[in-house]
């Protein structure tokens, strides 16, 4: 093995988030190499197409060096506990709520999060966030604000000022996702259904009852 | 402090100080210790994990062999949840009638194994077997010895619930792959009254708790469904079959053994808001289902051909986290009342052993 290809090596585990940690700083210094740094794009292509056939896609030329500049750019924002929360609690809006659920995202909270923090960059992107906030804030994401508008309670607009976000009570935010929404699948309820059917948990009960008679519930 | 003052002592090998200070600390925690007493008012024996299993045993056995009909409040986030719920236990016969209080009604009437669901807007019976004792109060068919393996058992505090004196039981998880609980039990007769999920910061997840309860001889009738005519009502009979999934391998935590492998069809209803619903058809999904239990939580893992697009993910929904993803020809959704991480752990270890 000559030394490129260990060197490839690193980089393909470091990707993973499987290197070893003797070898980071070696590794880190190996990816200022252009061609290095090259094949650390490539090899999570190759990841992301693994993982998903809807991961692959090429990005637009730049779109690396764009994204840099983008969040050079931003100011840097400091969470607020209130608004911390809110980002970590990414909550399932009520499954009654069909009305609403193909407006509804909810993105992995690590996603969000990272997300969250580049909000202006992420503009270029995407949908709009808001903030929902009742006893325990949740995220909402929507490209259609009016539509997802009802959803939050009254109190939210104070709840998201309160959060500082750097957009006032609107703060866009990206989704991974090409389309620029990853809509609830109002099929996660069958999942959910059929889950709590074996499941010992005693909130089985008042779940199932919430979700149960084949959707039935939803037509309203 | 006082550590450090120890070990400093002891260096310069004080022996006359080191006593005199390990007699303070030796005070201070028979002080610690009776304070802790003083606080739970409670005898201390009770204080240990023996008797911790004890009262979840009597919380099982309670369930099933009393008579009672309660009402109780669900709350996850700003969501509330009321139903009632009445048992009835004669002879060797269990008959029990839930019904949901909020929005649409909906009641489930079980003799013994057999549940029925009744949804009166559309007219429909939907017949089933039943499959866990999961309707609250009851709570996991496990062995408390067996639990002990993964939870911590100790008393929790005293207090009153639905104008009852009660005792709770907490359980903490030894590990990250699974919530910590508290079960308050009935002092006079063991039946749980309220029940609370926390996560690994300890932060409430979801709680659920009788407002009113009444124990010991219920009326029959007040088990039986309240629709009395039911002519005309469409019947149905839930599509299940046992089926052998010996081609995946699904790794699940520790603890978590296989309880059900099965295979039913989904139906997108007309009204679910999917593209089948311009047409007005219910399509039927075959999807295949693995259930993984620890005795307190569950894990369901579905696994199904790729059909329409989707994206994958993960969303969490009080305690439950949900995670979908694509592997070759399939779509896999895992599903369970554990932290996002055990879902992430198990939909990670699933392969397809090609013969």
């Amino acid at each position: 093995m000559d030394s490129r290809e260990i060197s490839r090596e690193r980089i393909s585990a470091f990707a993973d988030g499987e290197l070893a940690h003797a070898h980071l700083s070696a590794t880190l210094a190996a990816l200022h190499e252009p061609a290095e740094q090259a094949t650390w794009s490539v090899y999570h292509q190759i990841g992301d197409a693994l993982r998903s056939e809807e991961m692959a896609f090429e990005l637009s030329e730049g779109f690396a060096a764009k994204m840099r500049a983008s969040l050079a750019a931003e100011p840097a924002m400091i969470a607020i506990p209130a608004y911390a929360n809110a980002v970590a609690e990414v909550a399932l809006t009520s499954s009654s709520n069909s009305d609403n659920r193909d407006v509804s995202i909810r993105p992995h909270k690590n996603v969000m999060r990272r997300l969250a923090i580049s909000s202006g960059a992420a503009a270029t992107l995407v949908a709009a966030l808001m903030l929902v906030t009742g006893s325990q804030q949740s995220v909402l994401v929507s490209n259609n604000t009016n539509v997802a508008a009802p959803m939050a309670a009254p109190q939210s607009v104070t709840n998201v000022a309160a959060a500082g976000t750097a957009n006032g009570s609107v703060l866009p935010v990206s989704s991974l996702s090409q389309q620029g929404e990853v809509a609830r699948d109002p099929r996660i309820d069958e999942y959910l259904l059929a889950h709590q059917r074996f499941s010992p948990s005693m909130y089985s009960s008042a779940q199932y009852a919430r979700s149960a008679g084949f959707n039935i519930d939803s037509d309203k | 402090m006082p550590v450090l003052r120890v070990s400093t002592l002891i260096q310069t090998n004080n022996m006359r100080q080191t006593q005199g200070l390990l007699r303070v600390v030796f005070f201070l925690s028979c002080l610690i210790t009776f304070s802790a007493k003083a606080e739970n008012v409670l005898p201390v024996k009770v204080n240990n994990d023996q008797d911790a299993q004890g009262l979840l045993k009597k919380m099982q056995s309670a369930a099933q062999r009393l008579s009672y009909s309660g009402t109780f409040v669900y709350q996850q986030s700003s969501q509330i949840r009321t139903s009632r719920i009445t048992h009835i236990l004669s002879g060797k016969n269990e008959a029990e009638k839930l019904e949901v209080l909020d929005g649409k009604p909906r009641e489930y009437i079980r003799d013994n194994d057999d549940v029925a669901c009744y949804v009166p807007e559309a007219k429909t019976v939907l017949m089933e077997k039943r499959l866990t004792h999961d309707v609250f109060p009851a709570i996991l068919g496990a062995n408390p010895t067996d639990l002990s393996d993964y939870y911590t058992f100790r008393m929790g505090e005293t207090g009153r619930v639905a104008g009852r004196d009660c005792q709770a039981v907490v359980l903490e998880p030894k590990d990250k792959l699974r919530y910590g609980y508290k079960f308050w039990a009935d002092d006079a007769t063991g039946l749980l009254l309220k029940a609370q999920t926390f996560d690994v910061k300890n932060e409430l997840l979801e709680q659920i708790s009788f407002t009113q309860i009444e124990i010991g001889s219920i009326d029959h009738h007040r088990v039986k469904p309240s629709f009395s005519n039911t002519s005309g009502w469409h019947i149905e009979n839930s599509v299940m079959s046992q089926i052998n999934l010996s081609n995946w391998s699904v790794t699940p935590p520790p603890g978590f053994k296989k309880i059900h492998e099965v295979r039913r069809l989904i139906s997108d209803a007309p009204n679910s808001g999917n593209s089948a619903a311009v047409h007005g058809v219910a399509t039927q999904r075959d999807v295949s289902q693995i259930v993984f239990s620890d005795g307190l939580a569950a894990i369901s893992v579905f696994i199904e051909p790729v059909g329409q697009n989707r994206t994958e993910g993960a969303v969490q929904q009080g305690a439950l986290n949900i995670m979908g993803r694509r592997q070759g020809d399939y779509w896999l959704t895992v599903v369970g009342e554990v932290p996002g991480v055990a879902i992430r752990q198990v939909s990670n270890s699933i392969e397809f052993k090609s013969k």
